[in-house]
């Protein structure tokens, strides 16, 4: 600790870092507010293109399969696509304006966060009960060879499905450890409150 | 609308005017590598702009102006550890992480060394240091943040004395 070195003082040797003095003109702000709003209408369009065809193709499924049990398929997967577009478009809109606190920002953001890491849990279901559905027919429709092609295709829909939900529950694992600490970080009060 | 067009372009000319380097800064802060950081310092004046459209001065332009600035400097964190996710830390973590100097260092390599503590800090936490170092009193953190002033106090005794531990600073006591 000792040393004739003086002891810096941080808050003048922060105010006096070198800056560049970064001044964005007008013409600029309002090419990169069209070029934002571009982004995000390219974003809308794409996820809504998305959802259309392939509900679109889940429609046709619907309509012209022969068997039963692959139409009740495509249509809970037509309307898992589609809730899940409507609730990650509800949910990037959702949030707080960037001039709100702080502490009430980050959370409104870590909330999104964990919204979007959640899978809803009957589309767990669903998924599952799909692939149990499918098994057994896929037994007897390849009777010579049951493990050939249908069966590993469908036990690896499932081994993605049960990857990709440890991936979700990892993250929201993540998040909520955020979400915790940011609330210990804001009920910390000092004696004279 | 408050302040359209000329209103809100003289609006946004006074917060660069006085706020222009403090930004500047804070991206330093939020953001290592120098490409990414000039996109976030584009993003937070992008923000600051289209906020001033709504701006009624029920608070400070600088209360407002932080807020803005930190709260999108933070969506750039948590967007940031989504594609790469980084382990941040609280200020009395990082005093566990950091060992303090032995020698008291220069100027340059305080800041350095500064900025390496400022880029392991969890957003809160990394808001109260910078605001604090940015010289912005502890009412004005507390409107910033969103927190007690009390409690600003308290968070404020807590980082003095763990800046003092890692930089052997004392005129700030």
């Amino acid at each position: 600790m000792s040393s004739g070195v003086p002891e810096p003082d941080l808050k003048e040797l922060w105010q006096n870092l070198e800056t560049e003095r970064t001044i964005v003109s007008e013409e600029q702000l309002q090419l990169k507010a069209m070029g934002f709003l571009r982004k995000n209408r390219r974003d809308l369009i794409a996820r809504l293109a998305f959802a259309i065809l392939a509900s679109t193709f889940g429609g046709f499924v619907v309509v012209t399969a022969r068997l039963t049990t692959v139409r009740i398929a495509a249509a809970v997967v037509m309307t898992m696509v589609l809730i899940n577009a409507i609730r990650n478009l509800y949910l990037s809109y959702r949030g707080k304006e960037t001039w709100t606190s702080c502490v009430e920002f980050y959370r409104s953001e870590l909330q999104k966060q964990r919204a979007f890491a959640a899978l809803p849990v009957w589309q767990i279901i669903a998924a599952f009960l799909i692939i149990a559905w499918l098994i057994p027919g896929a037994l007897r429709r390849n009777n010579a060879d049951p493990l050939g092609i249908v069966l590993p295709a469908v036990l690896f829909a499932a081994a993605g499905l049960i990857v990709l939900m440890a991936v979700r529950k990892f993250q929201a694992r993540n998040v909520q450890a955020d979400i915790e600490a940011l609330n210990s970080f804001e009920a910390e009060n000092s004696p004279k409150d | 609308v408050p302040n359209s067009g000329a209103d809100r372009n003289d609006l946004y000319q006074e917060v660069t005017a006085a706020y222009g380097r403090a930004m500047e800064r804070l991206a330093r802060a939020y953001e290592a590598d120098p490409d990414r950081r000039q996109d976030l310092l584009q993003e937070i004046h992008l923000e600051v702009w289209k906020s001033l459209e709504v701006y009624e001065a029920r608070c400070a332009l600088r209360t407002w102006v932080y807020r803005v600035a930190h709260n999108t400097a933070a969506k750039h964190v948590i967007r940031r550890c989504r594609t790469k996710p980084e382990v941040l830390v609280s200020l009395e973590e990082v005093s566990q992480l950091k060992h303090k100097q032995d020698e008291v260092a220069g100027g340059k390599e305080v800041v350095r060394q500064l900025m390496e503590v400022i880029h392991l800090l969890k957003p809160p936490d990394r808001q109260l240091m910078l605001l604090y170092l940015e010289g912005v009193d502890t009412e004005s953190i507390a409107e910033i943040i969103g927190l007690s002033p009390g409690n600003v106090r308290t968070k404020i005794h807590r980082l003095k004395t763990i800046l003092a531990r890692q930089f052997h600073q004392g005129a700030i006591l």
